[in-house]
């Protein structure tokens, strides 16, 4: 009926974890600018995200994926690294638009951090001033896609 | 000098009191102090004509601008005292501008706010600005006050330069508590020190910020910016670095030249 073979390769524990991860990736609610509207627009019933298995947590204690909508202040960096230093492992980093990839249109200001990967790592840049709700579904995907490649037993052995 | 500066702040004084408390004075004093005026410029602008051939009322806009100043006092034309009452103006004026002297700022604003002839109880915002001239390199502050009078329906803009290099201004915080928030938004950004304010904190910028950002002097990448170092373990004030050089554009027109 099925292939013996196939079913061996797919369930292993690599594969098991990674699915369990991809179908809830919980986000903590982090949005600082516009971006953070369309990230709402992205949670809301037309670009349902509960679909994707994923649902907007308050505290950093429940989540495992923090999206970093909008432009990031001086004054508001060791929050940011704060509230990432308190989720669990293992978790994801998702930059929204152009000010948090890399300052965008604040890049030479005085109180604007040039990018939070100055703060913490990122794992999905997602371009746009602000993207669309679905320019940030696509960064959600190519995560996924990501975490799916990812090997929990290596890092297990370097972490 | 000092006296004298201060008979004469005083005599303003006892002048504005004496009219808050007893506002049917008004006409006798009003020879004295509110004059001057090297300078009334009046205008008066109507949206359009269109209006007006259908007999459609529109809201008339009544501007002045009213130089309070230490020397010379000379009676007030009527059209002035008009406006400054609201009364019998014909166009009724909404919004009225004033240019008020360093001096008088303090008193002004205790008339404003005191006397049943204004009744300015409320302050809507306070605004700075500062201008460089390129002529003599020096920079200009001036301070721009919002008022609301709620019974009269009015609005008053009253604005106030300050004299070079001494941004300091008496604080409006105990006619008016909202006036704490401004002035330490403005302490912020521009440096003006507020006389008597009890709370005059940063507001805005990041804590132990240096310098005033929207001074002309500031420079726009400031001075700081922040790293997060795996050394550490915390994040640092590092001085501002730049991969790319600053681009600058020659804004001027190739057909000037000619």
């Amino acid at each position: 009926m099925f292939n013996k073979k196939l079913v061996i390769q797919k369930l292993n524990i690599n594969f098991i974890l990674n699915w369990a991860r991809n179908g809830s990736l919980w986000p903590m609610t982090f949005g600082l600018a516009c971006c953070a509207v369309e990230m709402m627009q992205a949670a809301a019933s037309r670009y349902d995200l509960d679909r994707f298995g994923l649902l907007f947590r308050a505290s950093p204690r429940q989540s495992d994926l923090i999206i970093v909508a909008g432009t990031l202040s001086n004054k508001m960096g060791p929050a940011l690294r704060k509230v990432y230093d308190q989720m669990p492992d293992s978790r994801w980093v998702l930059s929204m638009g152009s000010c948090a990839n890399g300052g965008g249109y604040y890049h030479y200001a005085y109180s604007v951090v040039r990018g939070c990967d100055k703060i913490i790592p990122i794992d999905i840049y997602v371009p746009g001033c602000p993207p669309t709700a679905e320019a940030l579904i696509y960064g959600i995907f190519q995560l996924k896609k990501k975490i799916t490649k990812t090997q929990v037993f290596f890092l297990w052995k370097y972490q | 000098m000092i006296t004298l500066f201060h008979n004469y702040v005083l005599q303003a004084w006892t002048k504005y009191i004496s009219i808050t408390f007893f506002p049917q004075l008004w006409k006798f004093f009003a020879k004295d102090f509110l004059c001057v005026p090297r300078k009334i410029e009046e205008y008066v602008t109507s949206s359009s004509n269109i209006f007006q051939r259908f007999g459609i009322q529109t809201p008339t806009y009544l501007n002045i601008n009213l130089y309070f100043t230490s020397n010379g006092y000379s009676s007030l034309s009527d059209s002035f005292v008009k406006a400054l009452l609201f009364k019998d103006v014909g166009l009724v004026p909404s919004s009225v501008r004033f240019t008020c002297d360093l001096t008088f700022f303090s008193p002004f604003c205790l008339l404003l706010n005191k006397s049943s002839l204004f009744y300015y109880k409320t302050l809507i915002d306070i605004t700075s600005i500062e201008f460089y001239s390129k002529k003599n390199f020096k920079t200009q502050t001036y301070l721009n006050y919002h008022f609301l009078s709620v019974l009269k329906n009015k609005r008053l803009t009253l604005k106030i330069s300050l004299p070079n290099h001494v941004n300091v201004i008496t604080s409006l915080s105990t006619l008016y508590l909202n006036a704490c928030w401004y002035e330490r938004e403005v302490w912020d950004l521009f440096g003006i020190f507020f006389i008597k304010n009890n709370d005059l904190r940063r507001i805005l910028t990041d804590y132990g910020f240096y310098g005033f950002p929207l001074r002309k002097g500031f420079p726009l990448p400031g001075y700081v910016e922040i790293r997060y170092s795996d050394d550490f373990l915390q994040i640092n004030y590092d001085p501002t670095e730049f991969s790319q050089t600053f681009r600058y554009f020659d804004f001027s027109s190739s057909w000037d030249r000619i």
